[in-house]
């Protein structure tokens, strides 16, 4: 692993109860790159957002991941948030009577004590929010909701990407952002996500359709299929996939 | 021992007027006839009464309590936004320890109940018709408007049977909030706390009940409301049951006029052998009236908790809007829960909803908090509050909520970010 690699994924497998979902996949990530993971479905691209993120619906069965020359895998949930992984959720959850505020609050500063860094004032972090918001293009009266509650699926996806920009992790995970978004709304979130673009913050996005890639286009787009990546390439894969499908590919993987 | 022994201990003095004396008896001959309620009768399947009958029959000897002490700890429960106190030790109206505000008048009854109290099943209010040291009648004067809450403190001490009468009188357009708690102190010998309200809310009058019920964990408790809500009337009544080995409550609401509305919810966090068991019943006699209930529930150890819904729209009750729910968490294997919607619709035109759940806390909804930094521990904590401060969404305002939920917070072990979920 050379020095600068931010995740390094090898021959990881995992498992949903006793089926095997990944079958040995291999990625690296350095710092500053957006890669796109697409394949057709169940590949296992939302099992890999989640197993990096540490849900305990899925078992890791092989394979290592290191992250920033840590063991991503021996880490719990929350750990792996505070070192800097985000995972924008496919389905982000409704919690009625924890209030967003409080919630986005609470995770910036268990944060900001994991860089060692001292709490955000109330004051502060008002400023931060509000500024993220309009990134966004928010209601602020969203801040005094409970979690996504009574959110659309719009407003959802948009508020895994505010929280996101306010909390600013090294690797961003995104599980089908773009599912259930029109246009306008994939429009601001893509642009959301452009503008957290940094040297020192790489992106993984899983997704199923290439339009999101024409907003936020990635340096590197792979092919999941069968648990593994089975081809590699920058983004005109992903235009030749929009136009070929994912068949031309399998029967290369089969043969 | 029988409970013809009961008659040896009536509370009544000699300058008692006819009609309370012959209600008293005509009370008891029918509790000694009926007996208390066994599991044949419907009500009291998963609930036994035994301990609230040897309790009553096998009376443990009076200790004189010290009201001082018990005002001063009243006093400190309730807080400085308080528009008045009620006080009642071991039953007894302590007058002097009480204050009211203006525009509402403590009084008792002139007159016998109108309706009888009917079965086995009526067996605990019987008693505290029958037996009860206090009978204190609330007169809520037309348009009067109080904006703090008036606390009722019911204090049952080591050994005692604490039983009153209480009733709230409720004149049109007025608008008053009582919070209602029950104390005790642990003790070798248990109390048992036993309250028979009967509420009456005039035309347009609004009434909001918070009852936190704190006893030790050994005492019995058992409570009815039985209120009636006139024309465009309002009630809402929250119960809290914390504490307690075995508590019975039972809460019936008769919706006569036109777009009465009841809100009934309910908490109750059990955990060793507690035993709660919550009935409801609203009749929905007039149109367009409409009844929210939400109770809930945490159950530990091996705590059991049983809810028994029942909604009765009446013939002619159009235009019904009722909605119910009881939502549990079960977090031990020994832990058992007994849920029971019934619904009656003799109208047309009506809107009912119901749906009682038994579960753990959401593990997606764990995940997405600890996904986000926050500890697993700190997490589930946060999930279990929220859980139950959903029981208090519009159940009165900011200061009675916040008071309840205080209460809960400290129910949850290492429970310390009240201050910052708001």
């Amino acid at each position: 692993m050379s020095k600068q690699t931010l995740i390094s994924i090898k021959d990881l497998h995992a498992n949903v109860g006793d089926t095997p979902i990944l079958k040995g996949l291999t990625l690296e990530i350095n710092p500053g790159e957006v890669h796109a993971i697409m394949g057709p479905n169940g590949s296992g691209k939302s099992t890999l957002a989640n197993v990096l993120a540490g849900r305990d619906d899925y078992t890791v069965t092989g394979g290592s991941v290191e992250f920033m020359g840590e063991n991503l895998l021996e880490m719990e949930p929350e750990e792996r948030a505070r070192a800097g992984v985000f995972l924008a959720f496919q389905y982000p959850v409704e919690i009625p009577g924890v209030n967003n505020t409080y919630l986005l609050r609470a995770a910036l500063n268990a944060v900001r004590e994991a860089r060692g860094e001292e709490e955000i004032s109330a004051v502060d972090f008002m400023k931060l929010a509000r500024e993220k918001m309009k990134l966004m293009e928010m209601d602020p009266g969203f801040l005094n909701r409970g979690v996504n509650e009574g959110f659309s699926g719009g407003e959802k996806k948009r508020n895994e990407i505010f929280q996101m920009a306010v909390l600013e992790p090294a690797l961003c995970v995104l599980d089908e952002t773009d599912s259930g978004l029109d246009i306008d709304a994939l429009k601001i979130v893509a642009n959301g996500v452009n503008s957290l673009r940094a040297e020192d913050r790489s992106f993984l996005m899983v997704t199923h359709y290439q339009r999101l890639l024409s907003y936020i286009v990635p340096d590197f787009v792979h092919v999941l299929a069968g648990g593994r990546i089975i081809r590699s390439g920058d983004k005109d894969l992903a235009l030749e996939l929009e136009e070929r499908g994912y068949d031309w590919l399998l029967g290369d993987a089969a043969a | 021992m029988s409970l013809e022994a009961l008659r040896s201990q009536s509370p009544l003095g000699e300058e008692v007027p006819e009609w309370r004396r012959s209600e008293r008896d005509a009370t008891l001959d029918a509790l000694i006839r009926d007996g208390f309620p066994t599991r044949r009768d419907e009500a009291w399947k998963y609930t036994r009464s035994e301990a609230f009958r040897n309790f009553v029959t096998e009376p443990k000897s009076k200790t004189a309590a010290d009201v001082k002490a018990i005002a001063e700890q009243a006093r400190s429960l309730i807080g400085d936004q308080a528009a008045g106190l009620i006080l009642l030790v071991n039953g007894v109206y302590c007058s002097e320890e009480s204050d009211l505000p203006e525009g509402i008048q403590i009084s008792a009854r002139d007159s016998a109940e109108p309706t009888p109290l009917a079965g086995s099943e009526a067996a605990l209010a019987r008693l505290a018709l029958a037996l009860a040291e206090s009978d204190l009648t609330l007169n809520v004067a037309a348009e009067v408007s109080i904006e703090n809450p008036i606390h009722i403190v019911h204090y049952a001490g080591p050994g005692q049977l604490a039983q009153s009468l209480m009733a709230l009188n409720a004149g049109a357009g007025s608008d008053i909030q009582m919070i209602e708690h029950f104390i005790g102190e642990a003790a070798d010998t248990p109390a048992m706390s036993n309250v028979w309200w009967r509420i009456a809310l005039s035309e347009h009058a609004n009434a909001t009940l918070h009852r936190h019920q704190q006893l030790p964990s050994d005492a019995l408790h058992a409570t009815r409301i039985d209120a009636t809500l006139d024309t465009g009337s309002k009630l809402i009544a929250f119960t809290l049951d914390m504490g307690g080995a075995l508590v019975r409550n039972d809460l019936n609401a008769r919706l006569v006029g036109v777009g009465a509305d009841v809100t009934m919810n309910g908490l109750y966090l059990t955990n060793d052998h507690q035993h709660v068991d919550n009935h409801t019943r609203v009749d929905h006699i007039a149109r367009d009236t409409i009844s929210n209930e939400d109770y809930r529930g945490i159950l530990r150890d091996h705590s059991r908790a049983v809810f028994n819904g029942k909604v009765v729209v009446h013939e002619g009750a159009d235009g019904t809007d009722s909605s119910q729910s009881n939502p549990n968490l079960l977090l031990s294997d020994n832990a058992e829960i007994d849920t029971k919607p019934e619904l009656e619709i003799y109208a047309d035109d009506v809107k009912c909803a119901h749906g009682a759940t038994v579960g753990q806390l959401d593990r997606t909804a764990l995940f997405y908090l600890q996904s986000r930094g926050v500890d697993s521990a700190v997490a589930t904590q946060l999930l279990t509050y929220a859980f139950c401060r959903e029981t208090l969404t519009h159940v009165g305002d900011d200061h009675t909520r916040r008071l309840a939920e205080s209460l809960i917070a400290s129910q949850i072990p290492e429970f310390t970010v009240l201050d910052i979920i708001e």
